[in-house]
């Protein structure tokens, strides 16, 4: 008798607690909530939201469903996420200098191509993918074979379209003249001699500048049929594309000059939020380290043991995934055949060209000589198992391969990648550092993020690795509330 | 329109000493309550009304000072990216439709907002932010076209004398709502708008002491001025 006294009075207690904490869950009131909204809106699209979407994002944080809110605002059709957040969050990632200023590029058009079209966003390592304006856009040059291959032809949305002149615009087939900056815009995807997206921006500054729902107007290329377009010779393999790391913009942070080791310190940074320093490992094996890297420097081999050693290990075996690219004065250059030929003192001197690999070959001779794009992990095992590395479903190794896909789609299965963009998520959300306790809470998000929210699937959010339910399932953790 | 603009800065200037400090606190007060309920101004409540981390916060004296921010929100000013978008989409003009507005921020790119974080807004940005506000407002209040469109339906599309339209607190009070419901949007909390309306109401009859009530360039001016203070403040450039 005494037992079921007692456990009424716990029974009572546990509900009453319930109680007590539903109401302090949903004890929000209208003004607050709608305070929460009207930030929760400008910090995920930058600008002011409507009194339609305000009451809508007021109901649902009253409701407890701060997430759904979010999803809310992302899904606005001001396309602010797209435009102000995502391209002001990836822009500073896609630069040598992190300069959140650069223009709209491949990189960052990308990123929004991906995620408003609900992609896995870890594609964006490996996939053979660039999003480019759509075909609606599309302006189609015909060289006259006839007449020194001079342009004759121009098609807009399928129609001939008459020159004008070559500076001052076109007339469609009705005689209307089209706008020229829009025109501009779209030649550049297939151009003159075919793509010109590696020499130069303009197709996505006029994208940006002319075409104000451009998140919507773009469409997704595979990097091998641009790329192919430019230069019949030397046609980028799809083994060697890989996603954003080699789109035009960050092909010039990672490949101009230098050895293309940059590229390694680059993804690091980017897309496992580490330096370079925080991966050191002595321990790794280094029968991948170049012959250029001196192993007694100034005549001191500790110098190399304790510290050069330590980075160049894991790096140079991954880096060599780059060694037919380079960057060369606004130029995206690649040569699959850079390291075939023998070698000659044009290439030890350290020329401009995928040659580069060869700079400084004399430090040290008995050093790895690359021969082709393969490349191999030494971080798998060692203080580096920690960045999570797990078979990608393709079956492709983790520890060895060839080009820059196979590596770039063992980067993006790793759990740093994902713990780095729920990282990202949140300070660009909350703005501030997580706390050690919601840091934990990220990497439960994270690995939630890598099986998808089935929560999200009326929002087309619940696929695997989706970057707008990952901002849903952040957004409680400072904007308030519980899901 | 350089010359009309330029007349009314000659008022403004009259008020050099008062309207400084009238847009400055106007930007304070807007972003002291846009960071009412975020970071650091939740540090005496933050154990009783943060639902996602109670359990972590619970017993107030054994609070685990790491978790302090935990639940809170970071405070953030735009940046210009957010900035611009914000201008745009409140007044209705493009970036690149006016070479001057283009022009000012491609001049001025490096001195408005990079950072999201309020921590590392200078006071540089904070001006240009304001004056990036005012070259909208020039073409707000000065271009008949675009001000025939902004102030639709409102009394003050036709540019009514002060005489007629700024004669009374209500007829300013119509003017300052309608400017904060335009820039400010619907999301702004009673207590916020009240005070804007205080400052701005002082703004406003500063503005008109000394003037020819019977004149609409009067009447431009103190619109120019009321939506320099508006546009240009924290309602506009925080979030």
């Amino acid at each position: 008798m005494v037992g079921l006294r007692s456990m009424s009075r716990i029974i009572v207690s546990s509900l009453l607690a319930l109680f007590c904490l539903s109401l302090s869950v949903f004890a929000i009131s209208h003004d607050e909530a709608m305070d929460l909204a009207n930030h929760l809106y400008q910090r995920l699209t930058g600008i002011p939201p409507s009194q339609v979407i305000l009451d809508q994002m007021t109901n649902d944080i009253m409701a407890g469903h701060v997430d759904k809110a979010a999803l809310v605002a992302i899904d606005s059709s001001d396309l602010g996420f797209y435009k102000n957040t995502l391209v002001g969050m990836f822009t500073p990632l896609s630069n040598e200098d992190h300069d959140p200023q650069r223009p709209l590029s491949d990189f960052t058009a990308t990123v929004v191509g991906l995620i408003i079209n609900n992609k896995p966003f870890n594609q964006a390592l490996y996939a053979n993918v660039i999003y480019t304006p759509t075909d609606d856009l599309q302006t189609y040059f015909f060289k006259d074979p006839n007449n020194n291959n001079q342009i004759t032809s121009i098609h807009y949305n399928g129609n001939p379209l008459t020159r004008i002149s070559n500076t001052t615009g076109f007339l469609d087939e009705f005689g209307n003249r089209l706008d020229v900056p829009k025109v501009r815009a779209v030649l550049r995807t297939n151009g003159l001699s075919g793509d010109r997206r590696y020499e130069d921006n303009i197709t996505y500054l006029d994208l940006q500048n002319n075409v104000p729902d451009w998140p919507r107007e773009m469409v997704a290329r595979s990097q091998t049929e641009v790329f192919s377009q430019l230069r019949s010779g030397r046609q980028v393999q799809a083994e060697d594309v890989a996603g954003l790391i080699t789109s035009r913009e960050m092909a010039n942070a990672n490949f101009s000059a230098g050895t293309n080791r940059v590229t390694i310190k680059n993804i690091a940074s980017d897309f496992f939020c580490k330096d370079l320093t925080q991966l050191q490992d002595a321990t790794a094996a280094d029968d991948f380290v170049r012959r250029d890297v001196d192993r007694s420097p100034n005549g001191d081999s500790r110098v190399y043991q304790n510290t050069c050693r330590s980075c160049h290990a894991g790096m140079d075996g991954l880096a060599n995934a780059f060694s037919y690219f380079d960057f060369q004065t606004n130029h995206f250059a690649y040569d699959p055949h850079a390291l075939d030929a023998t070698i000659t003192d044009r290439d030890l001197q350290g020329v401009n060209g995928p040659r580069k690999i060869f700079r400084a070959f004399d430090n040290y001779p008995a050093g790895y000589r690359p021969v082709d794009n393969t490349w191999s992990n030494r971080w798998t095992t060692g203080p580096n198992a920690s960045l999570g590395w797990r078979t990608p479903p393709s079956g492709q190794s983790v520890n060895h391969g060839k080009g820059a896909a196979q590596l770039g789609e063992v980067l993006a299965y790793t759990k740093a990648f994902s713990d780095c963009m729920a990282t990202r998520v949140f300070k660009r959300t909350c703005l501030r550092d997580p706390t050690p306790n919601e840091a934990t809470q990220l990497i439960s998000i994270a690995r939630q993020f890598e099986q998808g929210f089935s929560a999200y699937a009326s929002y087309d959010a619940s696929g695997k690795y989706n970057m707008r339910a990952l901002f849903a399932q952040v957004a409680p953790m400072c904007f308030g509330g519980e899901n | 329109m350089k010359a009309r603009i330029s007349q009314s800065i000659l008022v403004l200037k009259n008020l050099t000493a008062f309207l400084p400090l009238m847009l400055l606190s106007i930007f304070l007060v807007s972003c002291q309550a846009n960071v009412s309920g975020v970071l650091g101004s939740h540090s005496s409540d933050q154990n009783s009304n943060n639902g996602d981390n109670g359990d972590n916060n619970s017993g107030g004296d054994t609070q685990d000072p790491n978790e302090a921010n935990a639940g809170l929100i970071g405070p953030g000013a735009k940046d210009y990216r957010g900035l611009e978008a914000t201008l745009t989409a409140v007044t209705g003009i493009p970036r690149t439709k006016y070479s001057a507005i283009k022009d000012y921020i491609d001049q001025n790119e490096s001195s408005l907002p990079m950072s999201k974080y309020l921590s590392a807004l200078s006071s540089t940005q904070i001006l240009a932010t304001f004056n990036l506000a005012t070259k909208y407002c020039e073409f707000i209040v000065d271009r008949s076209d675009e001000r025939e469109r902004f102030f639709k339906g409102s009394s003050f599309e036709n540019l009514p004398p002060p005489n007629q339209s700024l004669s009374n607190d209500t007829q300013k009070l119509k003017l300052i709502d309608f400017y904060l419901g335009q820039f400010w949007g619907p999301g702004v909390l009673a207590t916020q708008k009240q005070q804007a309306e205080t400052d701005m109401m002082a703004l406003l009859n500063q503005t008109l002491e000394g003037q020819d009530l019977n004149s609409s360039n009067t009447t431009k001016t103190v619109l120019y001025a009321a939506c320099s203070g508006i546009l240009g403040s924290g309602g506009t450039a925080l979030d």
